[in-house]
């Protein structure tokens, strides 16, 4: 008995003492994003810097400021990692990245093809332009990843599973659609977090919907798994090989071997501390493999990756950068709003008239993703980029309203209505719903610096009591006439939008659970939905005004404020006010920015 | 930390300038009226001819008249110039000649294009659109080789101001003006009456 315990006892410590070597066993991971965009200067840098004489390096088309990131600062990238064929780089681009490469540069595309088969390079992509995607309903997304999957597999190029977006977006809402096309890994900017939870060692990984989740660039080192990360880079992939040059100075964005040399030898560094240079995914399902749980992660807001000084997504939707003079985020977000009605109607009309344009629209939605790329907002958009955005978005327009018209050409009909939702059209005109009330249901508060302004009430229904609501600002007295802002008074410690990508669910947050740095925040509302509390409801006519919600973490007022406008034109917000419940306010917002009913 | 002096030594003079120039969005003289466009938003512009003289819908009707000349100094490329002359009727429709005063590889310098269009109106975004559309010769050594050239004009603007942003779309081949542009160049001006 005594030996049968002695036996069990030397058996349970070896187990003991074999657990305890397993748990600090560690597992080290060296991760990366290269966050590459080609439209980094979209339109390229002609007038960039308005000098009286030529600065010939400075006038350079779209084309060339194209050419000289892959020469620069892509390819010397992918020439690094010729020499290690067991280190893995994440480089992340939009779908229109490989494109160009098709078009100018084969030999990169060849090279790239390779690297990525061969699994030294993570090929992670979301978007087909560089899209501020969260901003928008989530049709637009899903064309421009449909087209991304199938400019990958025109090229036989392996997509990741991972994702990583643009100004580095991220939005609870992407789980489900990375879930239902392939994708698995999150990778959540480690500010993003921060700037809404306060800062707290990361966990190895986390869930997010039914995939998961990690926070880039934040280093893990977790005593429990053993699991330790660091992550080399984590930024604009432009700025790595060219010693942190950026596009927008092109005498100066040059390959730097000296930098590229330093990021090579601090790799090697950590290989030799028994780091994997490694991809996300890669990570990601070594954890899994290992047995290692994730965490949950807290019930994050959408936005971007330097939430501090973009002060998260108003930067693109209202706030003005070093170049603000010429910045006019709320007419560009504006047209690409109308640019996605036009577009939304002209499939419908081209439907029901029994026309084939499917090229055609395909092509139109394309321009209209370029007009969507961030940068024509923010974060410091000079006026080039501004316009070339407009210009997209002009003539995704364009081409859609022409569809319509050989529609209604082809069904004989004069005055349309096109509803994009039943996807019928009937004859009718258009009209303004609604008869204008003196008393306004709510007390808002509207503030312009230098401009007149005027609110007018229209009551549609009175049950559930909804209003729409518009202000008119006046042109202003002078060019200090740049900031029109509206509050909505709110309630309660709820805060309720729609996360980007999913239009139809309302998402719950507990304002008092957030500590944000700034102790506000600036949601996309996407669809143009926020909740007031008290069952009231505001919705952005998105084609009208398309800002940002500023929220705080202690008062329930909602904000739309634009820092950007023209001075010197007239501008009308509208706005629809609504009091019922999440499936009144969902379907409302819908009718006007999501599937619209257009009268042409 | 020395990078930062290099770049603010060599934008100083550029932000010096910038500051003193007009600012393009500024309308100093501020004629900001578009002098058009008083139609009521429910106004439709069904008419798919974009040239008034090939309104064949009813040939005994009269000829739409003429209701303003409008002369257009463009912004193109942001750092360019060109020209735009309007002649806009009754039936909402135009006429249009377009001078670039830049080359690029889509298009020539100094050889005009001519052209028709209409306006088109989005009464529920208080929007407003001239497009037109022009033929142009080949480019030569351009990006669409010998091919001759179809572009797109398309100029919006919010309400009744007079501020026009757009951009001018190449598509090689003529009658082309759909699929895959060559080029989106950009557009920008104030539509005043020419005197």
């Amino acid at each position: 008995m005594m030996k049968k315990r002695i036996v069990l006892m030397v058996l349970l410590l070896t187990m003991l003492v074999g657990a305890t070597t397993a748990a600090a066993q560690e597992h080290k991971y060296a991760l990366s994003v290269f966050h590459f965009n080609i439209q980094y200067v979209i339109g390229g840098l002609y007038g960039f810097v308005p000098l009286p004489v030529d600065y010939p390096l400075w006038e350079i088309g779209p084309d060339e400021a194209e050419d000289m990131i892959v020469i620069e600062s892509f390819k010397p990238i992918l020439d690094l990692l010729e020499d290690h064929l067991d280190w893995t780089l994440s480089l992340e681009l939009q779908a229109y990245f490989i494109e160009v490469l098709a078009e100018r540069h084969p030999q990169v595309l060849t090279q790239l093809h390779d690297l990525a088969q061969g699994g030294q390079v993570e090929l992670i992509s979301f978007h087909y332009a560089d899209q501020l995607f969260i901003a928008f309903p989530y049709e637009d997304w899903r064309r421009s990843n449909e087209r991304t999957l199938d400019v990958f597999a025109e090229y036989d190029l392996p997509l990741s599973g991972a994702v990583f977006c643009q100004e580095g977006q991220g939005a609870q809402g992407m789980a489900r659609r990375m879930e239902e096309n392939g994708y698995t890994v999150m990778a959540w900017p480690k500010n993003l977090w921060k700037y809404q939870y306060g800062e707290e060692p990361a966990k190895p990984y986390y869930t997010f919907g039914n995939i998961h989740l990690v926070q880039a660039g934040k280093g893990v080192d977790d005593a429990e798994t053993g699991v330790k990360t660091a992550w080399t880079f984590m930024g604009d992939g432009e700025l790595l090989a060219t010693g942190d040059w950026d596009p927008y100075f092109p005498w100066f964005f040059h390959t730097n071997n000296d930098a590229v040399e330093e990021y090579e030898a601090n790799l090697q560094s950590l290989v030799d501390d028994n780091y994997v240079i490694s991809g996300i995914a890669d990570y990601v399902e070594d954890l899994i493999d290992l047995g290692i749980e994730p965490d949950d992660p807290p019930n994050l807001l959408d936005g971007t990756w330097q939430p501090g000084s973009t002060e998260s997504v108003s930067m693109w939707l209202g706030r003005g950068g070093l170049w603000r003079k010429d910045e006019r985020d709320n007419h560009v977000r504006t047209l690409c709003m109308m640019g996605h009605k036009e577009l939304m109607a002209a499939e419908t009309a081209a439907s029901v008239a029994g026309l084939d344009y499917r090229d055609t629209l395909d092509e139109a939605w394309r321009q209209l993703f370029m007009a969507e790329v961030s940068d024509g907002t923010g974060i410091n958009p000079y006026r080039g980029e501004v316009e070339f955005t407009i210009a997209s978005a002009a003539e995704a327009i364009r081409v859609a309203r022409e569809i319509i018209e050989r529609a209604k050409t082809a069904l004989d009909m004069e005055h349309v209505l096109i509803d994009t939702a039943a996807g019928t059209v009937t004859a009718g005109e258009f009209f303004w719903p609604g008869e204008e009330v003196a008393e306004a249901p709510l007390n808002v508060t509207v503030k312009a610096k230098n401009r007149e302004h005027a609110e007018r009430w229209f009551k549609l229904s009175d049950d559930p009591e909804t209003y729409r609501l518009e202000i008119a600002f006046t042109a202003g007295e002078d060019k200090e006439a740049r900031e029109n802002r509206i509050t909505f008074p709110g309630s309660g410690d709820q805060v309720l939008t729609t996360t980007a990508l999913i239009d139809d669910e309302i998402r719950t947050y507990t304002r008092s659970d957030f500590t944000f740095e700034d102790g506000h925040f600036y949601m996309p509302a996407p669809i143009g939905l926020v909740g007031l509390g008290g069952g009231w409801w505001a919705i952005k006519d998105m084609a009208n005004v398309h800002l940002a919600a500023r929220i705080t973490d202690s008062d329930p007022d909602v904000s739309f404020e634009d820092l950007t406008p023209p001075w010197s034109e007239t501008i009308t917000w509208i706005f629809y006010l609504i009091n019922g419940d999440d499936a009144q306010a969902l379907a409302l917002a819908d009718s006007i920015n999501v599937h619209p009913t257009l009268a042409r | 930390m020395k990078r930062s002096w290099v770049i603010l030594l060599m934008l100083l003079p550029a932000l010096i300038f910038a500051t003193a120039a007009c600012d393009k969005n500024d309308d100093d003289d501020d004629d900001n009226d578009a002098a058009v466009d008083d139609d009521t938003p429910a106004d439709d512009d069904d008419d798919d001819d974009t040239t008034p003289a090939d309104d064949d819908d009813d040939d005994d009707a009269p000829p739409p008249l003429e209701t303003g000349r409008f002369l257009l100094h463009l912004d193109f490329e942001t750092d360019f110039r060109a020209h735009l002359r309007l002649v806009q009727y009754s039936d909402d429709t135009f006429t249009g000649q377009f001078l670039p005063k830049q080359s690029f590889d889509v298009i020539t310098a100094d050889v005009p294009l001519e052209g028709a269009g209409k306006m088109i109106r989005f009464p529920e975004a208080l929007g407003r659109m001239i497009v037109l559309k022009f033929q142009g010769p080949a480019v030569s050594g351009g990006r669409c080789g010998d091919l001759p050239m179809s572009y797109s004009m398309a100029l919006t603007a919010k309400e009744d101001n007079g501020y026009l942003v757009g951009g001018l779309t190449a598509y090689c081949g003529a009658q082309t003006y759909y699929g895959r542009p060559a080029r989106v160049m950009r557009l920008s001006g104030l539509q005043t009456l020419e005197e």
